[in-house]
Order: structure tokens, then C-alpha cells, then sequence
């Protein structure tokens, strides 16, 4: 079962994988770049995810990446016509710039999602934590992931409660713009009245009372690890030296 | 809060730590509420200029670099962009300790430089990393510009002072609006919190 395995990597190894590899491609053509996508596309395969992550980058890089090609094809200054059809062409060297700047933006960006789509921003506070995070910080981290689903309902609620009101949410664009701030506006002062009772809990739980912290949740971590870790960097390292070599040659 | 003794640590009150998670809350549900009322604005960074109006210009750049990272989770174009978010948090912080958000003038130049700010430093991101594109409608105005013969950097560059201008001015004025209503006892609890106070009593 390998998938199994790699689902107990440190999330640190795996944010190891992904910043490494992220930098290769600045090293390396297109090719290499594409071959590093199917690589992340193998993985998530692993994880049984790859459905779902590629829906994931089809609804995120893919937009910004059909435009780039047509904003280059079009534009980005060139002689090899491929195509013409009155005063629009496409030419060649904008279409290889866009093929390079888009497939280091599919990897990094690709790279990036899979990291946080096998990994729970828990664990990966966690550990950032066990090598030196402040307490204080990953606590910040982790409750903003919580308040955002709950001011979001709250959104949804105080929207509602003003249109039954008679505040206008469609219409002309003056209307709609008069709508954002009895939409906003409560949402805002309603959750900043709460920060107080917050701080008043927390204080009373002795946040930050300056002794050393214990935690409930412990992220393992396993040789296997650290080697891999070390192998991701070495790599990298052999990768740049070769291409700086090749093209200083 | 007389002379000028500020200090990073000074600006991490416990108020202000628990301040940030709604900073980047209100700075995602804010993209959201404009879009769901369809208005051409982002005003994604509501959250960052009022905890950086409030307390200073180091909490405000981490609010923006923490509210890219985790927009960053489900749309990793959002993490480049965290430059800007940073020195929005940072010059904004700096123009309140400056006594910039007194009165409507001030609050006008504040809204130019900061617009301009985050154009100078979000344009060579969109031009040189995705290749001028946004993929939202200031692409287009993009287009027109590149269409008119100008070059990539300076069809990014005006595209957004246009976009940005507007965007962080009518931003400043909802900051502005929105601190008239916390009350004068909540807002002494911040290191610039004091900078409102004073006007109202």
C-alpha cells in the first residue's frame, strides 16, 4: 500500500518536495516543466485524488492560463507568423513564451494545491510549531481557518436579513454599490465586539504567560523523513549545478 | 500615546493578534460580498488597511501575507500577490501613525498613495510571472492598452493604477465609516487606536 505511506509523510517533507520542485523549473525549459506535472498528476493518483485535483486546477490556473495564451499569441512581439486572419496573427515566439510561463505557473501552482489537498493545515501548523513556530502565531493561523466558515454563514444570514428589509442587492450599479455597506458593515462591527471576549478567555487560560507551551496534537516524525528530505535538497542542488554548468558551457 | 514610541512588539497586543483572524476573514468575505453584488471593485483589502490603521504597519503586513497564504490554499495565484498585500499592511500602518485617516483630505492622498502603491508593486508580478493576465475583467483593459501598441509592463502598470486607484479609495472611506462606529472604549485597546479617539470626545 504506498499510498498509505506517503499519506504519513511529515508535512514538512511534502512542502520540501513542493518548494524544490517549484524551483527546478526556473532551471529547465517547457519540457522538463510539463514532466514535472505529470509527476504531481502521479501522486495525486496515489493519493486516489486526481479527480478531484484536477477539477480543482481547472477551476483556478487554467483560466489564467488560456488567456495568457491568447493575450501572447496576439501581442508579444514576434516575426514567425503562424496564423493570420486579417489584422490578427498569432506568432511562434509568442506562443513558446506563453508555453514556458505556463507550464512553471502549472507546476508551482500545481505543486502548491496538491501540498494542501493531502495535507490538513493542522498538522502543518503543528509542525511548524515543533520546529519553532510561536504558539501564538500558529493559534492565529489556525483560528482564522475557523472564523471564516462561521462569518461566512453570518454573511449569508445579515445579507438576507437586509434584503427582507428592502435594502436593493440587484438593480442598477449604484443600488448594488449601496448595498455593500449595510451588507459589510454589521458583519464587521459584530465580529470585532467578539475579539474582546476572545482575548479575555484566552488570557484567563494563560495565553500568553511566558512558560513553555505543551500540546495535544503531535505530528510524527520518522527517519524516513529526514532522509527524504535531505534527498529533495541534495537533488535540487545537483539539478541547479548542472543547468548553471550546462549553460555557462 | 504622545511623541513617537512605537515599536513592533508594542503593536502585538493580545487585542490585535485576536484582530487578525477577523482582518482576513473580512478581507475574503469582502472579495465575496462585492461579487455576489456584482460591483467592478475588489475591495479585498478591507481587512488589512483597517487592522493596519489600528495597530500599525507590522501587524497589517502580516494580516496581508497571512490572508494570501490561505487564499493561497485553494487558489495558489493569490501567493505572488502577497507582496502587495504586505505593503499595503505596511505603508498604511505607517500613514496612521503619520495621522493620515484624520480628516477627508488626508484620506483622499492616503487612498493615492496606497493604490499606487499596490499597482507599482502587483504590476511586474501580473506582467512577468503570468505573462499580464488576471483572469478577472481588467484583463481586457489590458488588451486595449497592448492593442494601442504600449508594452507589456506599462499596459499592466496603467491597467491596475485605474484598477487599484479606485479600489483602495472607496476601501479607506468603508475603514473610515466602519471605525466612527467601534466604540471609543474598544478602540483604545489598539497602539493607534488613540489617533480616533481624540477627534470625538
Amino acid at each position: 500500500m504506498a499510498g498509505d505511506n506517503i499519506l504519513k509523510l511529515n508535512p514538512l517533507t511534502k512542502i520540501t518536495f513542493a518548494i524544490c520542485l517549484s524551483i527546478s523549473v526556473f532551471f529547465a525549459d517547457y519540457p522538463y516543466a510539463l514532466g514535472c506535472f505529470i509527476v504531481l498528476c502521479f501522486i495525486a493518483g496515489f493519493y486516489r485524488i486526481l479527480k478531484d485535483y484536477l477539477i480543482m486546477l481547472l477551476k483556478t490556473l487554467f483560466i489564467i492560463i488560456i488567456f495568457m495564451f491568447i493575450l501572447q499569441a496576439l501581442f508579444y512581439p514576434g516575426h514567425e507568423i503562424v496564423w493570420q486572419w486579417k489584422f490578427i496573427s498569432i506568432k511562434q515566439e509568442g506562443l513558446m513564451y506563453a508555453l514556458s510561463l505556463s507550464s512553471k505557473i502549472l507546476v508551482i501552482g500545481g505543486s502548491i494545491l496538491l501540498f494542501f489537498k493531502t495535507t490538513h493545515v493542522k498538522d502543518l501548523v503543528s509542525s511548524l510549531e515543533q520546529v519553532g513556530l510561536s504558539p501564538a502565531f500558529a493559534y492565529v493561523i489556525l483560528s482564522t481557518l475557523q472564523i471564516i466558515p462561521q462569518m461566512e454563514k453570518r454573511s449569508r444570514q445579515i445579507m438576507d436579513a437586509q434584503r427582507s428589509r428592502g435594502v436593493e442587492t440587484e438593480g442598477n450599479l449604484l443600488s448594488r454599490a449601496k448595498a455593500f455597506i449595510p451588507s459589510l458593515g454589521p458583519l464587521i462591527l459584530s465580529s470585532i465586539v467578539g475579539t474582546e471576549e476572545r482575548a479575555i478567555t484566552l488570557e484567563a487560560r494563560a495565553f500568553s504567560a511566558p512558560v513553555k507551551k505543551v500540546r495535544a496534537h503531535v505530528v510524527k516524525e520518522t527517519p524516513t523523513d529526514k532522509w527524504l528530505r535531505i534527498l529533495f535538497i541534495s537533488l535540487l542542488i545537483l539539478f541547479m549545478i548542472w543547468r548553471v554548468v550546462l549553460w555557462i558551457i | 500615546m504622545e511623541g513617537n514610541k512605537y515599536s513592533i512588539k508594542a503593536d502585538f497586543t493580545l487585542m490585535a493578534m485576536m484582530l487578525i483572524p477577523i482582518a482576513i476573514a473580512i478581507n475574503i468575505l469582502g472579495g465575496q460580498i462585492a461579487a455576489a453584488l456584482k460591483l467592478p471593485i475588489y475591495v479585498d483589502t478591507i481587512g488589512t488597511l483597517l487592522i493596519a490603521i489600528l495597530a500599525g504597519p507590522w501587524v497589517g503586513a502580516l494580516t496581508g501575507l497571512l490572508s494570501n497564504l490561505i487564499n493561497g490554499i485553494f487558489d495558489p495565484v493569490f501567493i505572488p500577490y502577497a507582496m502587495v498585500s504586505i505593503a499595503v499592511g505596511l505603508v498604511a500602518g505607517y500613514l496612521s501613525r503619520a495621522k493620515m485617516f484624520n480628516s477627508i483630505g488626508k484620506m483622499i492622498i492616503s487612498g493615492i498613495i496606497l493604490g499606487l502603491t499596490a499597482a507599482i508593486i502587483s504590476s511586474p508580478i501580473t506582467a512577468f510571472m503570468f505573462g499580464g493576465v488576471t483572469g478577472s475583467g481588467s484583463t481586457l483593459i489590458t488588451g486595449v492598452f497592448l492593442a494601442a501598441g504600449q508594452s507589456l509592463l506599462k499596459s499592466v502598470i496603467t491597467t491596475s493604477i485605474i484598477t487599484d486607484l479606485a479600489d483602495k479609495i472607496i476601501s479607506i472611506a468603508f475603514c473610515f465609516f466602519i471605525i466612527k462606529s467601534i466604540s471609543i472604549r474598544y478602540l483604545s485597546k489598539f497602539s493607534l487606536g488613540t489617533h480616533f479617539t481624540k477627534k470625538r470626545a
